[in-house]
């Protein structure tokens, strides 16, 4: 069987399985997966792009997507005007100006040798002025933090600008993270980076949730606005309640597949041509292809790098969706561990792939609980019939075999399928 | 600038008491040499002897323990393979380093530089251009691959080739973009008797019509007595002589660093 035509059966055979449960669970629900899955797809493409297509690990998605979170509640939440007309703007402004201080001076320190500090001195001299530009970064930041949160409105707050704005910026400071992380880490060895991508998720979600200044950290932000119309915006206008929330869902699904549909073709293309080539002879074979003038370390900083945007605008789509920043929610195994089976399920190195094990796996993942608490109810009663008994704590086993079937899922596909459900084509015309 | 032993000397790559270590081992030792621009230069030496390793070291594959590198008269200690490669440094690998989830053409078509379609943005913003750009470079590939008589396998998968295909690859890479240098390490190995002379006749003309020069090593001595002059020996890390392979033939010294043992006149 052709690939073209076992991924047409797959998607089909999606199709179906989406059908089903949405009409087990109703449309309301069922549109709701719909957005949220897209969305993972988004963030599956971006994790295809650095695992597929350039074998970088990145377990650190987590990290990216909160960044695109915070990212769009900060672009779309509404104004704060009592922080705005209270000092808070003016201390952060001198503490960001504390921050550039501090940059300027471990980059001067890092330039040294042009004074004639050499060696042990030049590290010295470094370290010190690490410990300088915290020292003044601190003196600046904790009293503007602290004036915010009790008297300066207690937090920034947004800018109230649209929705999809805070989306593109959530995939430019994701795009900023990785470029630093990458910068720091590629040069040396892959294995590294995924070391230092889950040093840096568990950083990013230990700064986002203790800023309560900046996010509101464990107070969570809400509501955070949509782009499209609100089920209440519908309902304003004469649609019934039941019928608002499908029909604003439709809205905001139509929204993210179009961006769905043009980072798919972007990356598509990118992979298509000499670019896709060049990626995959690094991936093949870095020795050689640097000794054929690639230069590896810069083309796999841009792969890590584009495929993090993608990561970072699929976060803030959630958050949007959700309507919803809570910086204490995101969990490893969430919103890392669960796009590597969404991808690695899919397909690894194909997009289509990675869209499909995207939509598969959520949707499994959201089913198991109720499925299984189903199961565990008819097994239940009919075990208290014969009079063995029934099941204790049914509710919070259930929400247990998640990852369970998580795991099972994942088991079986790397047994009958390990390149994916549908793998990696390689060309042969070239 | 041409001419041996003269004060013209003109080298393209000269090595300069480097040394290189892997662990205790010192797989090239103090070792200076130099290759002269538009030669065919021989590189011969027992298994072991640190060929392989000097190549690396000249193509930036691994950095110097000591010593410096100057390659077209700059100072190129330290420099990445891909920084080398832009400057008309090319190679092959003795263990064939192949693509081998590409096919053999993709193989080749990799391989020139600052391709259009590798921004980008030039690939989502002009597409028309790229595709221009990727016809170029699929003819030229094309042509490579029927020289070395490849033709029948160019949409096989590079990793299904056989050894020998898979050497042919390797110095068709080199045969994709201009170059000023090009080191062969043991291309020859495994590759069948007709096509070597094609492709030793080849490089002559690579040689002398376009101005290349080759840095060859090879085990087999018909080859490089054909090919090559000059030819330096290397054993146990060092430059242990260079002459014509006439002269090299003769030197008895030579022929037991190679054979370990002196050769009884037959
Ligand atoms: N990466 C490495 N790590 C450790 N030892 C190495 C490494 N590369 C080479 N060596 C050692 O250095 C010595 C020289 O090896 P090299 O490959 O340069 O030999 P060669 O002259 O090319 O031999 P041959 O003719 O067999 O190819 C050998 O003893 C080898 O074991
Ligand atoms: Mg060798």
């Amino acid at each position: 069987m052709s690939v073209a035509r076992r991924s047409l059966l797959l998607f089909a055979g999606l199709f179906v399985l989406f059908v089903v449960v949405g009409w087990a669970l109703g449309a309301a629900n069922i549109s709701l997966l719909l957005v949220q899955s897209f969305a993972y797809a988004l963030v599956a493409l971006g994790l295809n792009i650095q695992w597929g297509y350039g074998g970088l690990f990145n377990f650190g998605i987590m990290g990216m997507l909160m960044l695109g979170g915070a990212a769009v509640t900060f672009i779309s939440y509404p104004v704060n005007a009592q922080f705005w007309g209270s000092e808070g703007p003016l201390m952060l402004g001198k503490a960001l100006m504390a921050l550039l201080a501090g940059f300027l001076l471990i980059w001067g320190a890092r330039r040294a040798d042009r004074l004639g500090i050499k060696g042990k001195w030049k590290s010295f001299v470094t370290v010190l002025a690490w410990i300088v530009a915290y020292i003044v970064y601190r003196s600046q930041i904790d009293p503007a933090a602290a004036y915010i949160e009790s008297a300066g409105g207690g937090w920034v707050g947004g800018l109230g600008l649209h929705p999809v704005l805070g989306w593109l910026f959530g995939g430019v400071l994701a795009a900023g993270v990785a470029y630093v992380v990458g910068k720091i880490c590629l040069g040396l060895r892959t294995d590294y980076l995924a070391i230092a991508t889950i040093g840096i998720s568990e950083i990013i979600r230990a700064l986002l949730k203790n800023m309560d200044w900046l996010t509101r950290g464990t107070l969570t932000v809400s509501p955070i606005p949509w782009p499209t119309p609100l089920p209440q915006d519908l309902q304003a206008q004469g649609v019934s309640i039941a019928d608002s929330f499908i029909y604003a869902r439709l809205g905001f699904l139509a929204l993210v597949l179009i961006i769905l549909a043009i980072a798919f073709f972007l990356v598509q293309r990118a992979y298509g041509g000499p670019w896709g080539r060049m990626m995959r002879a690094i991936r093949d074979n870095h020795i050689a292809a640097a000794s054929m003038g690639k230069d590896v370390t810069r083309r796999q900083l841009e792969i890590f790098v584009l495929g993090s945007v993608l990561m970072g605008i699929g976060g803030a789509i959630l958050v949007s969706f959700q309507q919803i920043y809570d910086p204490g929610s995101y969990q490893p195994i969430n919103h890392t561990f669960l796009i590597w089976v969404m991808v690695i399920v899919g397909g690894a190195g194909n997009n289509w792939g990675a869209v499909f094990g995207a939509l598969l796996i959520y949707i499994t993942w959201m089913i198991s609980d109720p499925v299984a608490q189903a199961v565990m109810n008819a097994i239940s009663g009919w075990s208290t019939d014969i009079g063995w008994g029934g099941i204790p704590e049914i509710q919070s086993r259930a929400s247990q075999m998640r990852v369970f079937v998580l795991g099972v899922v994942i088991t079986i596909a790397l047994r009958y399928a390990p390149r994916g459900l549908i793998p990696e084509v390689v060309r042969r015309e070239a | 600038m041409r001419g041996r032993g003269g004060v013209s000397f003109d080298a393209v790559i000269d090595v300069q008491n480097v040394s290189k270590r892997f662990g205790g081992l010192r797989a090239v030792n103090n070792c200076s040499l130099r290759v002269e621009r538009g030669s065919i230069t021989g590189l011969i030496g027992p298994n072991g002897a640190g060929k392989s390793t000097l190549f690396n070291l000249v193509a930036g594959n691994i950095v110097p323990d000591e010593g410096r590198i100057f390659f077209d008269g700059q100072d190129v200690t330290g420099l990445k393979p891909h920084q080398l490669f832009h400057r008309g440094m090319l190679r092959t690998f003795q263990i064939a380093h192949e693509f081998s989830n590409m096919t053999a053409l993709e193989n080749l078509m990799m391989v020139p530089s600052n391709q259009t379609g590798e921004s980008l943005i030039k690939t989502w913003l002009a597409p028309g251009a790229v595709k221009d750009a990727e016809r170029h470079v699929r003819q030229k590939a094309l042509d490579v691959i029927d020289f070395l008589k490849l033709g029948h396998v160019k949409y096989e998968l590079a990793g299904n080739l056989s050894g020998g295909q898979k050497k042919l690859l390797e110095l068709g890479r080199t045969m994709m973009v201009d170059a000023k240098v090009v080191l062969l390490d043991e291309v020859a190995a495994g590759v069948n008797r007709t096509l070597l002379q094609d492709l030793a006749a080849n490089i002559e003309r690579m040689n002398q019509e376009l101005g290349y020069t080759f840095f060859v090593i090879e085990h087999d001595m018909d080859l490089i007595g054909r090919l090559c002059d000059p030819v330096i020996v290397m054993a146990q890390g060092e430059k242990i002589a260079e002459g014509p392979m006439e002269e090299i033939r003769a030197n008895p010294e030579i022929i037991e660093a190679y054979f370990g043992a002196p050769v009884e006149a037959a």
